[in-house]
């Protein structure tokens, strides 16, 4: 019985790319315990809903995030069109997923760079984000912002994309998918990459139920959960679709479940962009909130569910609005695969997951 | 396996163009759409402070008495809410960025009200 | 245009825990406890999710009051059990793991609730003295 020791890991350490810290009790060179804390970088933004009124503060949601932040803006209209009863063009709902399905594209090369990275492969990392910066041109020519797009508010979104364009946006994603296959079959099957990647961060189907953990990290246990598949908002006009699932629950199932999920989401734009009808893609929003009304609106960020909730009070400012993301949800996940783990592997395990500790903070 | 894919791709990427510029010496390529600063045609302004009071980071101050228009270029997030609560049209999105500057400091556009040149605040 | 369910159900302290647990032996999934501010107290939302069900469960704590915790069901509701003790002052029984008010570093006690005497109700944004710019208010005129 080796002798117990309490490692500090965090908030600020070389290998740890976000701000959380770890108490970690090791045995030998083995965690027993890993006890998450955050905090570090709370910014209030939640309180802010009382100084901007609901049409502002969209640009306030789209900030939590650097790499969801349209799913954000997205979320946050979804819920206030809930909250007001307040439909939108069927055009402006194609365009919204569509924008959403980018995101998640250019979130998944980003990881997959970032992991790539982790593990020493430069060579990878920069070939992901040579083909990630495409996805940036694409927001750069239609919506005019690369990383915060300022697209969306309540009632829909503001510049329309014209057919064309989006026929443009098709031709560059099949474009890409040559380059991108040759990427996959390296990220997927190179020696070095399942070295590393296979059986690290194991995590059972029982675990991530109990744990309730949101995302590719529960898709990667073989949990067949994903938000667009029930069809809300513009994903009702999609033909089904099948959540992507891997029964490996390791860190090689996870990044095979990000690396399926690029492909699925240009399949997904390509046939919005085939169906999209004409219109509007803006309705003109009259009033406030009543008070007293609420709701509640899930979506499925690159990261996983996301819960959004906001509650009116007559005015044009909302009396609460809350957001809970896919990291709060997968700290209770993160804890359980870093138990039992070599402290060597602690990076990595938490980089699998896909954390975001400052979107977890709003 | 894995690794002679990649090594293809590499050993292409020595033939091709580099995808990254040499940044100043090369000026990057902007859309049309690319949100860059803000200009006001002050001339045209009629100084009514819609955009002042929807600007979501309070970046502008209009003063209707002293006749002056000016913008924190550094406070703008680049959202378009100004240009769209505009009633007279005059601000504008350009592509071009904010030049770096050591010193945060408003850029103001004074109205001189009947005269025919037109004070583009683009110009530092 | 389908959108998630709205299913606010209400509940009290008392039920909260077997709740929980049947929405558990059910095989129903835990999304979020909220914490938001209402004239008796703090109101509790804990949402329930099974694919395309969504339900929430809502019950007022009076200030004072000890609410049991759910984490003991569902593991992960420790990060909201914390967070709504830390930023709201809700006195939560039996958290899984408890940080006794440590989980965020705050720079004063329960800064989400304004009931809290320490919190600054008058603070506004201001950037500048002199010029600062109109706040925008109620009566405006509003949407896009």
């Amino acid at each position: 019985m080796a002798e117990r020791t309490v490692i500090p890991f965090g908030p600020q350490h070389p290998v740890l790319p976000e701000p959380i810290h770890f108490d970690l009790v090791v045995e030998d060179e083995t965690v027993v315990e890993a006890i998450p804390q955050i905090g570090f970088v709370h910014r209030g933004l939640e309180q802010l809903v009382k100084k901007k009124d609901y049409s502002t503060f969209v640009s306030v949601t789209e900030r939590i995030c650097g790499i969801c932040s349209f799913g954000h803006s997205l979320g946050y209209s979804q819920t206030i069109e809930i909250l007001m009863g307040i439909e939108v063009p069927q055009r402006a709902e194609y365009l919204r997923v569509i924008l959403h399905e980018l995101s998640r594209v250019h979130s998944h090369l980003l990881w997959m760079g970032l992991a790539a990275d982790a593990f020493g492969f430069e060579n990878l990392f920069m070939q992901c984000w040579r083909i990630r910066e495409r996805i940036l041109d694409i927001f750069e020519a239609t919506t005019g912002g690369r990383v915060i797009l300022s697209a969306c508010n309540v009632g829909g979104v503001y510049h329309d994309i014209t057919n064309e364009e989006l026929k443009g946006i098709v031709d560059v994603l099949k474009g890409m998918g040559n380059e991108y296959s040759k990427l996959t079959k390296t990220f997927l099957n190179d020696g070095s990459v399942k070295s590393r990647l296979i059986g690290v961060g194991y995590l059972s189907k029982q675990d991530a139920i109990d744990n309730c953990v949101v995302g590719p990290f529960a898709r990667a246990s073989n949990v067949a959960e994903d938000i667009r598949c029930y069809g809300f908002g513009g994903y009702g006009y999609l033909s089904a679709f099948e959540p992507i699932v891997c029964e490996d629950g390791d860190g090689y199932g996870r990044a095979k479940v990000r690396a399926l999920e690029v492909l699925q989401s240009i399949d997904i734009i390509v046939e919005l962009v085939s169906k999209i009808p004409d219109g509007e893609v803006m309705v003109k929003v009259k009033g406030s909130p009543e008070d007293g009304s609420v709701s509640a609106s899930r979506l499925e960020q690159p990261r996983g569910e996301c819960f959004y909730y906001a509650k009116g009070n007559g005015s044009k400012f909302l009396e609460r609005f809350r957001i809970r993301t896919p990291t709060a949800q997968n700290i209770g996940g993160m804890t359980k695969i870093l138990q039992g783990c070599d402290i060597a592997d602690v990076p990595l395990n938490i980089l699998t997951i896909d954390p975001c500790i400052s979107c977890t903070e709003r | 396996m894995g690794s002679f894919v990649l090594g293809g791709v590499t050993f292409g990427n020595l033939f091709k163009k580099p995808a990254t510029k040499m940044y100043p010496v090369v000026a990057p390529t902007y859309t049309a759409m690319t949100k860059g600063s803000i200009v006001n045609d002050i001339e045209a302004c009629s100084l009514c402070s819609i955009c002042a009071k929807k600007c979501p980071s309070l970046a502008i101050n209009v003063d209707k008495p002293g006749k002056t228009w000016e913008i924190d270029p550094f406070a703008c997030i680049q959202c378009y809410t100004c240009v769209r609560a505009c009633p007279k049209d005059c601000l504008t999105m350009l592509a071009q960025y904010t030049a770096p500057s050591t010193t945060k400091e408003y850029k103001t556009l004074v109205k001189t009200g009947g005269d025919d040149e037109k004070a583009v605040a683009a110009a530092e | 245009m389908a959108m998630d369910p709205q299913v606010f159900i209400n509940t009290t302290i008392a039920e909260i825990h077997d709740k929980a647990r049947d929405y558990q032996q059910k095989g129903w999934r835990f999304v979020a406890l909220t914490g938001s501010t209402v004239p008796g107290g703090v109101e509790l939302l804990y949402s329930f999710s099974d694919f395309k069900e969504f339900e929430q469960l809502r019950l007022v704590a009076e200030p004072g009051a000890t609410v049991p915790a759910v984490s003991d069901i569902f593991f992960n509701a420790l990060v909201f059990e914390n967070e709504v003790h830390d930023l709201f002052g809700v006195n939560i029984k039996d958290i899984a793991i408890d940080f006794g008010g440590k989980f965020y570093g705050v720079s004063v006690p329960t800064p989400m609730n304004p009931q809290s005497p320490f919190v600054d109700n008058s603070f506004t944004v201001t950037y500048r003295d002199s010029k600062s710019a109109d706040q925008p208010t109620d009566g405006q005129e509003g949407g896009n």
